[in-house]
């Protein structure tokens, strides 16, 4: 019953955030002279007023629910891993790196899928330094992982600029990569691709692996309480090491999944979900399923922000502000509950 | 003939078919004063003259350009001029599968399906080199783009090509900033003035607030030693920061190229390639400030200024590449 209670009052705090942020948001448009139907109803047909763009918002999706579950399971476990952002880059590199100038020869699936797990490996090898720094330089995994950011997004304009540097133009940026090395597109007139289901599937695993296997339940009892884990048993320093692996792989898989199903290249200046992955987490409550749900809303934010301009001149940077709204929203909701948690216990001692 | 049948499609165009629905993705906003300001006021121009319906994106990445574009094909419009070479590769890729027609401006090479809008605007940097190797006293100039990209470069080329030829001894300092951080051009062009330089050109588009302001500032210290400062892209010599200062501007006739884009969309004769805009077709020109005519823009500078531009146009001057 209060397991009920509890997993029906954060999905009530996440409803009332988003409620209440559109409800402002609307005001203040409305304030600037746009009807709130016209807004809504154009934002809808955005984001989901045909199968194109419903795919669209949910190719969008794909990278968002990614590097949300990354995020989501380095904080159920206590590790506060800011640096999806540098983990993606860094996976997003290394496949457009085997799809441009390190072709291997062979069967195109099997070579996609091996360096689709390679990108995967390499975000978790980036993740493991900040790891590393903590545990022999005693560096909080909270400032290398942001920092390491920065790292990241100097190696990759490097790399764009130098040798991965597409030789036909002037512009900073690879060459496209090789069709074979491309994920098979979902829909037609889309770049909805074959990672965009895989990232689901992973969802789905990941809440199982949580809720259902004995290494779950102890990384959550480490995220908790590393102490009451420690003194029960549980290896507390392989559970953390696991999860910042886990996480940066997620990342990594996120951008090596964007380059190759999306954008098939990458830029000087690219875009990444890493930050954004941290919002999405937030709004879905580190719950895996959650996060699924957060990922889609925010899908469809962005492709309705961008109709939004589109239709209304109204500049797309709202979808941004909406989604900074949300979280806050969400946060300060989840900070009322906790409250009200505490207050019998503290009237009773 | 040609322009009366172009007409009389327009004309039948107008009161048949549907309105042509353009749209324009933006690299940065469109009130930077300079590249997409003018983008966003030449395709209202078109929007006014083809009665074409017009939708504008601003700030979109490099990366975000296909999706944008795939989303402009869903709601089926008819052209998105995607204004920004680094758009060339998402473009000619969504391209490959779309009936949608795409034009990427600021591009010089073909690609499949596309039509790439070159803007050679070195011409006009030279014509405004030949003043500012007139007018400088120290010697000095100085040059500041938003990156060293090869339509910037080319305008620095022209503009110490055109100096050279006033006065061989002219340095010309060059420096790289950014596109939409006025401070740093800002502090770019106080350490020009720092260095003894008399005479800025600028290719920062947003960021050229930043240069303006050094340059006001400048003059309002120090009033007896005026410096002075070209526009760029634009027709920034009515600028309100430091109007009495700026001597020309390096202007691209947007709306000449978008219109001719258009009615090409309109007519069905859209073709793939290239189409370079440059001094000869009167789209890449140096404007004059008409209030400095007559005063600091002496009857010689006006007459140099032309005579650059005729042997520009005629081919006996050419502008050293890289």
């Amino acid at each position: 019953m209060s397991r009920w209670l509890a997993a029906s009052s954060g999905i009530l705090i996440a409803v009332g955030a988003i409620s209440a942020v559109i409800l402002v948001v609307l005001i203040g448009l409305a304030l600037l002279g746009h009807a709130p139907t016209t807004v809504l109803t154009t934002w809808f047909h955005g984001a989901a007023g045909s199968w194109t763009r419903l795919a669209l918002s949910v190719q969008e999706a794909g990278p968002l629910l990614l590097t949300g579950l990354a995020a989501a399971v380095a904080f159920r476990c206590g590790v506060w891993n800011i640096g999806a952002e540098g983990q993606f880059l860094i996976g997003a590199v290394t496949m457009v790196a085997f799809g441009t100038v390190l072709l291997i020869p062979g069967p195109g699936w099997l070579i996609l899928s091996i360096v689709l797990i390679l990108s995967a490996f390499s975000g978790a090898a980036w993740a493991l330094l900040a790891t590393g720094l903590e545990r022999w330089r005693g560096v909080p995994v909270v400032l290398s992982t942001i920092l390491l950011n920065f790292i990241a997004v100097a190696v990759v304009g490097m790399l764009v600029q130098g040798p991965l540097h597409d030789p036909t133009t002037t512009a900073p940026q690879t060459a496209l990569m090789a069709e074979q090395m491309r994920l098979p597109v979902l829909v037609e007139g889309t770049r909805l691709h074959l990672g965009v289901l895989l990232a689901a599937i992973i969802a789905v695993a990941l809440w199982l692996v949580l809720k259902r296997t004995t290494i779950g339940f102890e990384v959550q009892v480490v995220g908790l309480n590393p102490d009451a884990a420690r003194l029960m048993g549980m290896p507390v320093g392989a559970r953390q090491v696991l999860v910042m692996a886990v996480s940066g792989g997620l990342a990594g898989f996120a951008g090596a999944a964007h380059v190759a199903g999306v954008t098939g290249m990458l830029s000087g200046s690219p875009v990444s979900y890493g930050y954004a992955g941290i919002a999405v987490a937030m709004l879905g409550r580190l719950h895996p399923l959650g996060i699924l749900v957060a990922a889609l809303f925010l899908g469809m934010l962005s492709t309705g922000a961008s109709g939004l301009e589109r239709r209304l001149g109204i500049p797309h940077d709202l979808g941004d502000v909406v989604q900074g709204l949300l979280v806050l929203a969400v946060l300060v909701g989840g900070g009322i509950t906790a409250r009200r948690a505490l207050r019998p216990q503290a009237e009773s001692t | 003939m040609l322009r009366t049948f172009l007409l009389l499609t327009l004309f039948c165009c107008a009161y048949t078919a549907e309105p042509l629905k353009i749209g324009l993705i933006c690299s940065g906003s469109v009130t930077d004063g300079g590249w997409n300001q003018l983008a966003k006021e030449a395709i209202e121009q078109v929007k006014k003259e083809l009665k074409a319906e017009v939708s504008i994106l601003q700030k979109v990445t490099q990366d975000k350009a296909g999706d944008e574009l795939r989303a402009y094909a869903a709601d089926g419009y008819d052209l998105v001029i995607a204004h920004g070479y680094e758009f060339l590769t998402p473009a000619a890729e969504v391209a490959a599968g779309t009936t949608m027609k795409i034009a990427v401006s600021g591009a010089d090479v073909a690609r499949p399906g596309i039509v790439t809008l070159d803007f050679d605007v070195s011409q006009a940097s030279y014509q405004l080199g030949v003043i500012a190797g007139t007018l400088t006293k120290s010697g000095k100039l100085g040059f500041v783009g938003g990156a060293p990209i090869p339509s910037v470069k080319a305008c620095y080329r022209g503009f110490l090509a055109g100096a050279r030829a006033v006065r061989p001894d002219v340095s010309v300092a060059e420096a790289y900033t950014s596109w939409d951080e006025p401070v740093k051009s800002k502090q770019q062009t106080e350490a020009f003035f720092a260095q003894g330089i008399d005479l800025v050109y600028h290719d920062v588009d947003a960021a050229s607030r930043g240069v303006f302001e050094a340059v006001k500032e400048r003059n309002a210290r120090n009033p007896a030693k005026p410096v002075y400062v070209f526009g760029c892209v634009a027709d920034q010599n009515a600028n309100p920061i430091c109007p009495d200062h700026i001597l020309a501007s390096a202007v691209i006739r947007l709306d000449a190229t978008f219109r001719a884009v258009a009615e090409s969309v309109v007519a069905k004769t859209f073709a793939a390639g290239v189409v370079r805009e440059n001094l000869q077709r009167g789209t890449c020109v140096a404007v004059l400030n008409p209030r400095l005519i007559g005063t600091i823009l002496t009857p010689e500078i006006l007459a140099g200024v032309e005579r650059a531009g005729k042997q520009l146009v005629a081919g006996s001057l050419i502008i050293p590449g890289e």
